[in-house]
């Protein structure tokens, strides 16, 4: 969601490309909207938008704020079309290959060693998706892959590039693999969201593993005070203890429940002048074959030590530290919690109540 | 979104699994050409409108309706959506707003996508209210409970806790699993073995609000049950708590304040007055009319025929026809006019026998007969002595058209408001008061929530006998916004019900001066649990003169205590939470 400066460009486009006639006037915005699209918007032919909420209501006018019905609606109708384009990148100045290699590599500031040796165009494919981390709170982010049309080769490219201008184009058929290009695309994406599901999953089970513990202490230490104070307690009032403890360790689990989706929002084949170099590595050492592209500016097969290579198709992943898991470690009170709250009230070892501060 | 593979299952080293939407079927459907760079390019900006960047700022302002944007209210509902993971207990002074920082926090969740059920438990006198708000000011589609099928199949659902703690409720309530519950004037879980409390505790929930401006009531152990509801441990265990944070035997003092504060800030947010948000004066007028005869001679014989039909209807005439009767003594005290209709439809009516139709038609052609209200023309008078704005309210759109006409006759500009109209014409009738016209006559429908803050001076034409509809009324002008002097004036004629009703709100808990929202807290202090339009019903239709009087007294010493008990609780509540630490441990 974004402030209504974002929310006003997409809904005259909207409005544009679904072919309504609209002015402004008054601060509203009017609409003559042909008929298919007032019934998929619920709205007349003709109506008022107000992108300011104090407008909304004068003449009947629709807020078009965010939450508001007619803006969802927008939304969701733009997310079904338009999932897939294909365009060509313009060819970018003489030189362009020579200086980019040399910019993507970290030890050397001069084009010594840099050879270009074959001048091309190639389709390449963007896969934008939608990367949603949810638990008790929710962030969202688009991530865009592209990779290479046989799906061979896939790397992560920063938002900016993602819709860049191009000029019309057609991907001839049969010479994109969609599938394996999608796949290899996920393969990436799932390395390049590692950290960050990494991250929320260490915030979530933090968060699990504080509330199980306060949870367990009060349960553990309400029940020792009620033994110390009663020499017989109701079995009937311990067990309804232990049954509400077991009860808030299962709403714990569920709450702090932490979980990682993807989804594809929308792919682009794009047609991008590529070129093929022979680079010298800067230390010494034979020459490597190597490719960059006019768009993405990525030069794969050579050693090239940018910090946006963190995929390299076909090469070997990154060394990591220790192997991370998508469990909490044996022991853990959210472990614990989770083992508890699927036995029932009366699945615990008498014994493991007796717990301290 | 079908998961295409989960990391965990096919990989050892995988963290917190991706699961990736299997998009093979649209992808396997892609032809050659594109949709157009046009629509590709809508389609990235619809996703980037709709992400959600956890709690970064409030996005329902906009989407809001009539809601003034106050920075403390902005200000706890970030504090809870980020700081305490929505789990909180609202507990600002009364007035401040509290329904509206829950219905932000609910809105920001909804708008998430992290809400998809939510349940509201307000006491039975709130929860219309409460529906109407979420409706209207935040476009929640909250609905009443009606059967106990309602559980299952509405998502925003209000309930009364009293009705959902009962069985066939129970059970089926607490077998939803809700994202958020919110319990309005939570004070009523203060006891943990209440069933009130077991109940709640029972819910299956993610989040949760607890609203009350006075969680110490009686006794500290009522703010461990509420804070211990929400999060258990956060205060130690009973015993512990006693220990640490009690200084007194009658467990009213707390020890180590400041600690105890620290440990309340992780659950607890408080908004207090302060000069900022303090409201202005409320002046009280009463305009005490004289009947004239006929209309003399008109109530009291609708009155002699309620209470006739009334003691001899008791438990065997249908409801329909006891609310009826209530209905039209409320009617004769606003004017004949709203009566005379009412009068004409008994008449016709099969619920009543032959002889009580003969003297409803006979009270039917009195009233009709009647011409000229006294009443209206105090209202004239104080009208025409006055260049203010002015809203004037009655409860029933016959009454609300007499006085129209009567107005406008002496050339006093209106803009009339009741519920038969369309949301335009309401916003309209709004629009038309703030710029030129100098009176707004609306019935009880009238500017609920809305901005009426630029007048300042209220009428009761008539009086509602629920107490709550009162404080409504002045609750439209004495807000939080409002910075000018209130006026309320009262328009009542004597010997009639709406001299007791004034007797007992004005003189017993002095209704027309406590903050706005500290009625319920009161009139929740009655130990009779009937509603009060009941209550004073049933002490009207008495039929000894020293019987209704003895009655009345007792219902005013009966609200005098209870309006002593809640200032108890509210001085508790301060003394505990907000009084400097010495002076509280003092």
């Amino acid at each position: 969601m974004t402030d209504a400066e974002a929310i006003r460009p997409f809904v005259l486009g909207f409005l544009r490309d679904a072919g309504a006639e609209f002015h402004e006037e008054g601060g509203l915005v009017w609409v003559s909207a042909p008929d298919g699209l007032a019934t998929v918007l619920g709205v007349e032919t003709r109506f008022a938008l107000a992108f300011d909420p104090a407008s909304a209501g004068r003449f009947g006018a629709e807020p078009a704020v965010p939450g508001s019905y007619v803006l969802e609606r927008m939304l969701s109708m733009a997310m079904v079309r338009g999932r897939w384009d294909v365009g060509r990148v313009a060819a970018p100045a003489a030189g362009w290959a020579r200086n980019a290699a040399v910019a993507s590599r970290s030890r050397t500031t001069d084009d010594h060693g840099v050879e270009i040796t074959e001048q091309t165009e190639r389709f390449f494919l963007l896969f934008v998706f939608r990367v949603t981390f949810l638990s008790d709170e929710k962030r969202e982010r688009l991530c865009g892959i592209v990779t290479t049309a046989d799906g061979k080769e896939a790397w992560s490219v920063e938002p900016s590039l993602w819709d860049v201008e191009a000029s019309h184009a057609t991907l001839p058929a049969g010479l994109a693999d969609h599938e394996a290009a999608y796949d290899r695309a996920v393969q990436a994406l799932r390395e390049v969201t590692r950290t960050e599901r990494e991250a929320f999953r260490r915030t979530s089970l933090a968060l699990l593993d504080e509330e199980v513990r306060r949870v367990l202490r009060y349960f553990d230490r309400t029940l020792a005070e009620i033994r110390e104070a009663t020499p017989n307690p109701s079995p009937g009032l311990l067990h309804a203890i232990e049954a509400e403890r077991d009860r808030r360790l299962a709403e714990a689990v569920e709450r702090f429940d932490a979980q990682a989706t993807a989804t594809l929002c929308s792919v682009r084949a794009m047609l991008v002048p590529c070129a093929t170099l022979r680079v010298v590595p800067a230390e010494g050492g034979e020459p490597v074959e190597a490719h960059i592209d006019a768009w993405t500016r990525h030069v794969r097969g050579a050693p090239c030590g940018c910090a946006s290579c963190v995929v390299r198709g076909g090469g070997p992943a990154p060394p990591r530290g220790r192997p991370p898991s998508g469990t909490p470690r044996r022991g853990s009170m959210a472990a614990r919690a989770g083992r508890r709250s699927s036995r029932g009230p009366r699945g615990r070892p008498r014994a493991a109540s007796r717990r301290g501060p | 979104m079908v998961p295409l593979d989960e990391e965990a299952a096919s990989s050892p080293e995988a963290t917190l699994p991706l699961a990736v939407s299997d998009d093979h079927a649209w992808l396997a459907a892609l032809s050659t050409a594109g949709a157009g760079p046009r629509a590709w390019r809508l389609n990235l900006a619809a996703h980037r409108l709709s992400l959600v960047h956890g709690f970064d700022r409030l996005l329902s302002w906009p989407s809001l309706r009539g809601v003034v944007r106050y920075e403390h209210q902005e200000r706890t509902a970030l504090r809870v959506l980020r700081d305490l993971r929505g789990r909180a207990i609202l507990a600002d002074e009364v007035g401040l707003g509290k329904t509206i920082e829950a219905g932000l926090v609910l809105k920001e969740y909804v708008l998430r996508g992290l809400v998809r059920r939510a349940l509201v438990l307000p006491p039975p006198s709130l929860a219309v209210q409460w529906r109407d708000e979420m409706q209207e000011k935040f476009s929640m589609p909250f609905e009443l409970l009606r059967s106990v099928e309602d559980w299952g199949t509405r998502p925003f659902l209000i309930a009364s806790l009293d009705t959902a703690k009962r069985t066939p409720h129970r059970s089926a309530a607490q077998a939803v699993p809700w994202d958020v519950v919110i319990v309005d004037e939570a004070h009523r879980l203060k006891n943990r073995a209440s069933q009130n409390c077991r109940f709640v505790a029972g819910l299956r929930k993610k989040y949760m609000l607890l609203l009350t401006a006075t969680p110490v009531q009686n006794n500290l152990d009522e703010l461990f049950n509420l804070v211990s509801l929400l999060k258990p441990g956060q205060l130690s265990t009973y015993d512990a708590f006693l220990d640490r944070y009690v200084a007194t035997a009658d467990r009213r003092t707390p020890a180590r304040v400041g600690e105890l504060r620290g440990r309340l800030r992780d659950v607890m947010v408080r908004n207090r007055r302060g000069i900022a948000l303090a409201l202005p004066p409320r002046r009280v007028h009463a305009i005490a009319v004289r009947l004239s005869p006929a209309e003399r001679r008109l109530y009291d014989d609708v009155t002699a025929f309620v209470r006739d039909a009334f003691a001899s209807s008791s438990g065997r005439r249908p409801l329909l026809a006891r609310l009826t009767l209530i209905v039209l003594q409320r009617e004769i005290g606003s004017s004949s006019f709203a009566a005379a209709h009412t009068l004409g439809r008994m008449r016709e009516s099969d619920t009543f026998g032959l002889e009580d139709r003969e003297r409803l038609g006979v009270l039917a052609e009195a009233a009709l007969a009647v011409r000229d209200n006294v009443k209206a023309a105090h209202l004239r008078e104080f009208l025409g002595a006055t260049d203010e704005k002015v809203l004037v309210f009655t409860q029933y759109v016959r009454t609300l058209d007499y006085l129209r006409s009567v107005i406008e006759a002496d050339g006093i500009s209106v803009a009339a408001y009741h519920g038969g109209l369309s949301r335009g014409r309401k916003e309209d009738a709004v629009r038309a008061f703030r710029a030129d016209r100098q009176v707004f006559l609306s019935t009880e429908a009238g500017g609920e929530g809305r901005n009426l803050q630029f007048a300042r001076t209220l009428v009761n034409y008539d009086l509602p006998w629920n107490p709550l509809r009162i404080e409504q009324r002045i609750g439209r002008v004495h807000r939080l916004g409002q910075d000018r002097e209130v006026h309320v004036v009262n328009v009542w004629a004597r010997d009639t019900i709406e001299e007791y009703l004034m007797e007992l709100l004005d003189r017993k808990i002095h209704l027309f001066e406590v903050v706005v929202g500290e009625l319920d807290l009161i009139l929740g202090n009655l130990d009779d649990a009937r509603p009060f339009e009941e209550i004073l019903m049933d002490i009207w239709t008495l039929r000894q003169a020293e019987a209704r009087r003895a009655a009345l007294d007792r219902l005013g010493d009966a609200l005098v205590a209870a309006r002593a008990r809640y200032r108890n609780a509210a001085d508790l509540t301060e003394a505990v939470l907000d009084a400097p630490a010495e002076e509280a441990a003092a």
